[in-house]
């Protein structure tokens, strides 16, 4: 099996699997051999766990071979965010200082993808403490795009994207608190899945701001990550159809800087989307700008809190774009946090409503492809400063949001994101799936 | 010391921070980015209205949740 030959998704190794055309630790070196080469310049991993993965990858293939493998996933390599807790290695969240606050030494989501015979192959690089961006300065992978290496992978669940788009691993395990499963998802060109908020267990997870993070799956299809969404949430996924499926759009053309060729690459999309039987029509999200600045607002003075004490006592360890990013809590009333905590319920309530009239809504990803490295040195400390995202709206809502390719500008991917109703996440990955 | 970098330093000397010159210069500047979002919430027409917790619209996310 040379490094050519890693399957192109969860779905194929695991065919190849179940048929004995490949062992799950033969799988397991072409990804580390893919790592190997890969690894210098992109940046992808914090940790390796190279001896227990094939030792894992080795009990794999022994149940395969005495009848007992435990599913699709069983031998199949997967990373993990370096802020989620795994027992292999420690956690560092790309960061000099320490934990804010403890965490547990494994959560659910990671030991449930464990117990289905995942091998957990390495931790994947962040932004520190998954905010803010790349930081040229301090001992930590820097985390560049596979199409690209002078452009960013996104983030901040950098690493699980650029692994799963080079091989390195067939699937990830990522968060999301405005953009983190979704941006990297479409500057890396894979699918990437913010399920609907706490369907998948954050413990083991260090937080940011916990009313709006989601801990979810990243990999090179929607189907795989159907796979890895149902054992990480322990919740049986409905199947469902495109076909008839009423699909609201929205183009959020004319927020911040707007790469042309997202609008083309959107269009075709909707075509797509189309020509599978769904039935389109305009909506306008409702509350939007309200809705993205209370999730902005919520942010900031969430992890303000978490960070606070740490900010006090290791100011000059954190990066200095994290550490005036998370201090930006401090400019902000609890009047204020409590003004967008009620603006976020009735945009909830709005959104519900829309969801009344349509099945799915979709919407690009981000109005340009990843931005070069060397734009995010002067990235400013407001979230939206390092890229135009559309994603933190959905946060703020709650609704299972999705991002798949969509086309490319320069050759570099371009996002689409599919949002369904609130649990209704296989809707979703089924219309990805079928859209891909 | 312009107005904005005495408010950050003000709300940082609330939580024990004290921040080096270029941190205070850069943080100051994100002030009215930070004060643009309170004025983006208030954009929401039922702006009043969403105070109002047991509202129809919020029971309908209720429903939503309990699905």
């Amino acid at each position: 099996v040379s490094s050519e030959d890693v399957p192109v998704s969860i779905g194929e190794a695991a065919r190849r699997l179940a048929a004995g055309e490949l062992s799950s630790a033969e799988l397991v070196e072409v990804c580390l051999d893919v790592a190997d080469r890969t690894e210098p310049t992109l940046g992808a991993f914090t940790a390796r766990f190279d001896d227990s993965a094939l030792a894992a990858a080795r009990e794999s293939d022994g149940r395969r071979q005495s009848g007992t493998a435990r599913g699709p996933l069983d031998g199949i390599p997967v990373g993990v965010k370096d802020i989620l807790t795994t027992r292999e290695g420690p956690t560092r969240a790309q960061s000099l200082t320490p934990h804010p606050v403890p965490i547990e030494a494994e959560g659910d989501a990671v030991r449930r993808l464990r117990a289905a015979g995942a091998v957990i192959v390495g931790k994947l690089s962040t932004m520190e403490y998954a905010v803010g961006v790349t930081d040229e300065t301090k001992p930590f992978p820097l985390p560049t795009n596979p199409i690209d290496p002078h452009r960013w992978a996104g983030g901040s669940s950098s690493g699980s994207a650029s692994a799963v788009a080079v091989g390195s691993v067939l699937g990830a395990v990522g968060t999301d608190t405005a953009a983190s499963i979704r941006m990297p998802a479409a500057f890396c060109g894979i699918a990437g899945l913010k399920p609907t908020y706490g369907s998948v267990p954050r413990s083991g997870c260090l937080p940011l701001s916990p009313t709006l993070d989601h801990v979810g799956p990243m990999a090179r299809t929607a189907a795989d990550c159907a796979l890895l969404l149902a054992v990480m949430s322990g919740i049986e996924l409905q199947p469902g159809k495109l076909g008839g499926a009423r699909i609201g759009y929205d183009s959020l053309s004319g927020r911040g800087d707007r790469d042309p060729a997202v609008d083309t690459a959107f269009a075709t999309a909707l075509e797509r989307l189309r020509a599978h039987g769904a039935l389109l029509q305009p909506v306008e999200l409702p509350h939007y700008d309200a809705v993205t600045a209370a999730a902005e607002t919520i942010l900031y003075v969430e992890s303000f809190a978490i960070h606070r004490r740490n900010l006090a006592e290791h100011w000059s360890d954190y990066s200095r774009n994290t550490r005036r990013r998370l201090s930006l809590g401090a400019l902000i009333s609890s009047a204020e946090y409590v003004d967008a905590l009620c603006v976020r319920r009735a945009g909830m309530s709005a959104v519900a409503r829309l969801f009344e009239s349509v099945d799915l809504v979709v919407t690009p990803t981000a109005g340009a492809p990843a931005p070069l490295l060397s734009s995010l040195r002067d990235a400013g400390p407001m979230i939206g400063s390092a890229s135009t995202l559309y994603t933190a709206y959905w946060n703020a809502a709650g609704n299972p949001a999705a991002s798949v390719p969509m086309g490319t500008s320069g050759g570099l991917p371009l996002g689409l994101q599919i949002v369904g109703r609130w649990q209704c996440d296989a809707a979703v990955l089924v219309a990805a799936a079928a859209f891909a | 010391m312009t107005p904005d970098a005495v408010e950050v330093t003000r709300a940082f000397a609330a939580h024990d921070l004290s921040v080096p010159a270029d941190d205070l210069d850069a943080i100051s500047a994100a002030v009215p980015g930070v004060r643009a979002l309170g004025e983006q919430m208030r954009t929401m027409p039922s702006w009043s209205a969403a105070h109002q917790f047991d509202a129809p619209a919020a029971r309908t996310v209720d429903r939503q949740v309990r699905r």
